[in-house]
């Protein structure tokens, strides 16, 4: 509480606001740190994302490369075996790390971006708008997101951009719901109306005043479901309709090694649990953020 | 062209005149406008029709009727397993909380909710049927072929049920009645059952609907996985070879099926409690 004597010299208004800003922010990262499940999940993930942007460096051998060692085991050269063409599992595996990635922060994105749009609608006019919106939400709900993200992908052809779209639209609707929700009952609150009647426009009242409201609810949502699209990503390219090879992607990954599988179990088993420890570890750094976000989570 | 396209897939590798892919297109209808089609597609499908397979040249309806058992049966086998194994899972975390039991239960979901359906199957393809052969590998070899694919695609689910009745359990023997309940001296088994999980239970039943569209997306992975016939393997077939006819029948099921299935739902959460009422006119008084 040192700050208190410099911040003297501000108007008293504003003293009060910052003062209770540092003091949630201390709250929610003291709940943050305290959750060891949560730092785990952090270490995991940053972890992650730096062996993907360091793959270059990081993977002992050329990821497409073909060499003689056909098949061979986990050894000391090849920590994690070789396939079928001789290529380094270690380092397809790095390399799919960049994809794997790339495509669930990317599906999030997009899932969030259409999910705000058409919450934001429903949630803010209400009425007919919101009729629409929910009629939206539930027809896509309808249908299971894997079998949307499958017609679009074989439709579309299967790149990278169109892998995150066709996953991106099949998780909108959980963005969606949890903002029209949150909108619906935040726009009748004192502070909107107030807004409201000194005259601020629908645009500003949803910037200023309703998306910092939802923030936290989002963050947490989106890391929760970066998990999910990882998921799916990885479903997609086990099916082949993903990545295609020779790009390596963990899904592709086990998709090609199923076929040898009896003889060469590595080539299924390290992929996997790549996407399993992935997983695990957005799954834990949301749980721990939605514990430390959310005052009713709190312990 | 879009890699979509039905009749380049029909044509691939082959000689033919731009006269042949036009008359190929006149004779599937594929020449007319999306709305036009739409509509003439859901004409015929309120007649029962749900046309030819471009593939196979057979009554797409014949075709899912023959496949359709046997999806039924996975989906109705995992379910089973979700239920059985999933709510008593959430029960004794709920009821052990904070011990042992409950971080060892947590444990196990997490990590059963964080791996892909596809590998879980295929770990357990090669542990139970190739290594320790309790299962047989082939996909028609009657109900014991059943039992690997229906814990595979049942237990993930189970695992989320586990965890939504962990919570939802310990929101619930928290309330002032189960306090009451006992203190009235009633046994602990039906303080959790009929005043615990009773009231517990509409959370759950609700994402049991949420699931059943999830379980579908699951049969697409666990079919293709052991390689049994069903929608999942037809619809990946159908896409694979834009056979749309097909494909939009899988669609159309699967969003029928959710619909259904939710709608019984919401009308067991009524029955289950009283304070629940869809009724229009009742609401709006």
């Amino acid at each position: 509480m040192s700050q208190v004597g410099p911040t003297l010299s501000l108007p008293v208004v504003d003293q009060t606001e910052v003062h209770a800003r540092t003091t949630e922010f201390q709250i929610i990262r003291r709940n943050f740190v305290k959750n060891r499940g949560a730092i785990a999940g952090l270490a995991i993930i940053l972890a992650l994302v730096f062996t993907a942007i360091f793959a270059d460096v990081l993977a002992p051998y050329d990821p497409i490369e073909q060499s003689r060692a056909f098949m061979e085991p986990p050894s000391a050269a090849h920590l994690f075996g070789t396939d079928a063409l001789g290529r380094d599992l270690l380092s397809r595996v790095i390399y799919g790390a960049r994809v794997s990635l790339a495509v669930g922060l990317g599906a999030v994105l997009i899932a969030l971006l259409i999910g705000m749009f058409v919450g934001l609608m429903g949630g803010y006019f209400g009425g007919r708008v919101d009729a629409f919106v929910v009629m939206v939400i539930d027809t896509f709900m309808s249908f299971p997101g894997l079998l949307v993200a499958m017609v679009i992908a074989a439709m579309l052809g299967s790149s990278l951009p169109v892998v995150m779209l066709a996953i991106g639209i099949g998780e909108f609707t959980l963005f969606a719901r949890l903002v029209r929700s949150v909108v619906y009952t935040e726009r009748e609150r004192d502070f909107v109306l107030a807004s409201r009647s000194l005259g601020a426009s629908s645009f500003h009242i949803l910037i200023t005043h309703i998306i910092p409201n939802i923030l936290p609810s989002l963050i947490v949502l989106v890391t929760l479901s970066i998990g999910n699209a990882i998921l799916s990503a990885a479903a997609l390219g086990f099916l082949g309709l993903g990545a295609q090879p020779p790009t390596p992607e963990w899904g592709n990954l086990v998709n090609i090694g199923q076929e040898y599988m009896r003889e060469a179990p590595w080539l299924v088993w390290f992929p996997g649990l790549a996407i399993v420890a992935t997983v695990l570890g957005a799954n834990m750094l949301g749980d721990g953020l939605r514990d430390a976000l959310d005052p009713k989570h709190r312990r | 062209m879009l890699p979509g396209d039905p009749v380049m897939h029909m044509f691939a590798g082959q000689y033919v005149t731009a006269e042949n892919m036009a008359l190929a297109r006149e004779t599937l209808g594929l020449d007319k406008p999306i709305y036009i089609r739409y509509f003439e597609w859901l004409l015929r499908i309120m007649q029962g029709d749900f046309g030819t397979s471009i593939v196979s040249k057979r009554p797409v309806a014949d075709m899912i009727l023959s496949v359709l058992p046997r999806t039924l049966e996975l989906a109705v086998a995992a379910t089973l397993v979700t239920v059985v194994f999933g709510i008593p899972a959430g029960v004794l975390a709920a009821i052990k909380k904070n011990t042992w039991v409950d971080s060892a239960l947590m444990v196990v979901v997490s990590l059963c909710v964080a791996m892909p359906l596809f590998w879980f199957g295929l770990i357990a393809l090669l542990f139970f049927s190739v290594e320790l052969r309790w299962f047989p590998v082939a996909a028609n070899a009657g109900w014991s072929s059943l039992v690997l694919p229906a814990f595979v695609l049942g237990l993930q689910s189970a695992c989320m049920i586990a965890r939504l009745t962990r919570s939802s359990m310990l929101q619930v023997l928290g309330d002032e009645y189960v306090t009451t309940a006992r203190s009235k001296g009633l046994s602990p088994w039906r303080v959790v059952t009929v005043h615990g999980l009773r009231n517990a239970f509409i959370p759950i039943l609700t994402l049991l609907g949420v699931q059943a569209s999830w379980l579908l997306g699951g049969a697409v992975i666990t079919e293709t996985v052991f390689a049994r016939p069903g929608l999942g393997t037809m619809a990946v077939d159908a896409i694979r070879q834009m056979d749309f006819p097909v494909l939009q029948a899988v669609v159309l099921i699967a969003a029928l099926t959710y619909t259904t299935v939710n709608l019984v739902i919401d009308l067991m959460n009524a029955a289950l409690d009283p304070r629940i009422v869809y009724d229009t006119e009742a609401s709006k008084a």
